[in-house]
């Protein structure tokens, strides 16, 4: 393909790896080892001929993330994930939940709740790719997300 | 100790999540995608792949024309001249909507987020399209003179004039207009330039005359820049939402 087409594919790629990122180091909570599960993401999914056929196919790319993050958790211990990104320099850097309210509000919704804000509000993945992910009805992950939004406006509203 | 309000209404409450939501910037992203072997496909095969995402009644319509041109011909032995010409910009109409319809369906943004830019596709559907309506006019230009006192090659400049007419007309529309409007003013221009071309092939025959032959040959060459013009425009308009 044309040089035209090449520096396409890397923007787009460089695009989805940002978002698969943030998404691992939701999971995960460690820069590298995210970054690391990032880049095996990319690495099985770019072999795949899905991908040379049709492109970035998002529930096979999110799922693979997925699917390492639970490898990497059932490898490690989630104690063990969690102590090391606390001993780490990452602590004092870790952004994550920055926001000290927002964090608190955040930590009333359920971890199927979180993921879903994460995946639809920030990065910005269509419903039907949720659907997909969560084996959910698209009426489903509306409603949910929206009784997310609610929770949370009303936590920040106290 | 809850500073946050979301006063700002949802957009506000979106933007604390993308910066509670926010990691550390990745060390290894530039050098990884420096790095990572893409898979290749050559011209061939991606237009090959984009001939299974065409729709259905693109190829209908052309098959459609040609089944009239041929029986005409062959076994009515009918002159159907006027009839195949007044169909061409039916013809026409399935290049223009296959190349809007990312903007029929609102998809630009999305495509442009796909492995292949838009410009790529919006190429390879009009090259398609492009090399399968010259063949069908390669066929319906003998087939349509067989039965008539006109040349092949008056035949030819009847036959793609009106296809012109539509398909510069529909594309200059689908460039400034959005979402559904596009794919019915291209309905319409078609329908307009089929219906123009039968009244005018039923009432001013004089039109066709040799005398007036070189004005056709004259429209031809106009409609044929203007075409050439309305591809480059719609491609740098592909480029543009990239």
């Amino acid at each position: 393909m044309s040089d035209y087409e090449s520096r396409h594919s890397v923007s787009v790629l460089e695009e989805q790896y940002d978002k698969i990122y943030r998404y691992c180091y939701y999971k995960l909570r460690q820069r590298e080892l995210a970054e690391d599960i990032t880049q095996e993401t990319f690495l099985r999914f770019l072999n795949q001929e899905r991908y040379r056929d049709i492109g970035f196919h998002l529930p096979c790319l999110y799922r693979i993330a997925h699917n390492l993050c639970v490898d990497e958790f059932r490898r490690k211990k989630p104690e063990e994930i969690f102590s090391e990104e606390m001993t780490g320099d990452e602590a004092a850097a870790d952004k994550m939940f920055s926001g000290v309210s927002v964090k608190m509000a955040l930590a009333v919704l359920d971890e199927e709740e979180r993921e879903m804000i994460l995946l639809r509000y920030v990065n910005e993945v269509p419903v039907s790719v949720i659907c997909e992910l969560f084996r959910l009805s698209r009426f489903a992950v509306y409603r949910k997300t929206a009784k997310a939004l609610r929770k949370l406006e009303k936590e920040l509203k106290e | 100790m809850k500073t946050v309000r979301a006063d700002g209404g949802k957009d506000a409450l979106k933007e604390k999540l993308r910066e509670a939501f926010a990691a550390p910037a990745p060390v290894d992203k530039e050098r990884f995608l420096r790095t990572v072997p893409q898979p290749q496909m050559s011209h061939v095969e991606f237009m090959l792949l984009q001939i299974g995402y065409m729709k259905k009644w693109i190829w209908a319509v052309s098959a459609f024309v040609f089944g009239i041109a041929l029986n005409g011909a062959c076994f009515w032995n009918r002159d159907m001249l006027w009839v195949i010409a007044s169909l061409m910009p039916f013809i026409a109409l399935s290049l223009t909507t296959e190349n809007a319809r990312s903007a029929v369906y609102g998809m630009e943004e999305l495509e442009m987020a796909s492995r292949f830019s838009l410009r790529s596709v919006v190429l390879a559907r009009l090259g398609i399209l492009g090399f399968f309506h010259t063949l069908l006019l390669c066929v319906l230009v003998p087939l349509s003179s067989r039965n008539s006192v006109y040349t092949v090659f008056q035949t030819g400049i009847y036959l793609i004039v009106p296809y012109l007419i539509t398909t510069v007309l529909s594309l200059g529309a689908s460039r400034q207009y959005h979402g559904k409007e596009v794919f019915y003013m291209c309905m319409g221009i078609a329908a307009l330039v089929s219906v123009l071309h039968t009244v005018i092939s039923g009432g001013a025959k004089i039109l066709y005359t040799r005398d007036y032959f070189k004005w056709w040959v004259a429209a031809f060459a106009i409609l044929s820049a203007g075409f050439i013009m309305e591809c480059r425009k719609m491609i740098r308009q592909t480029e543009e939402i990239g």
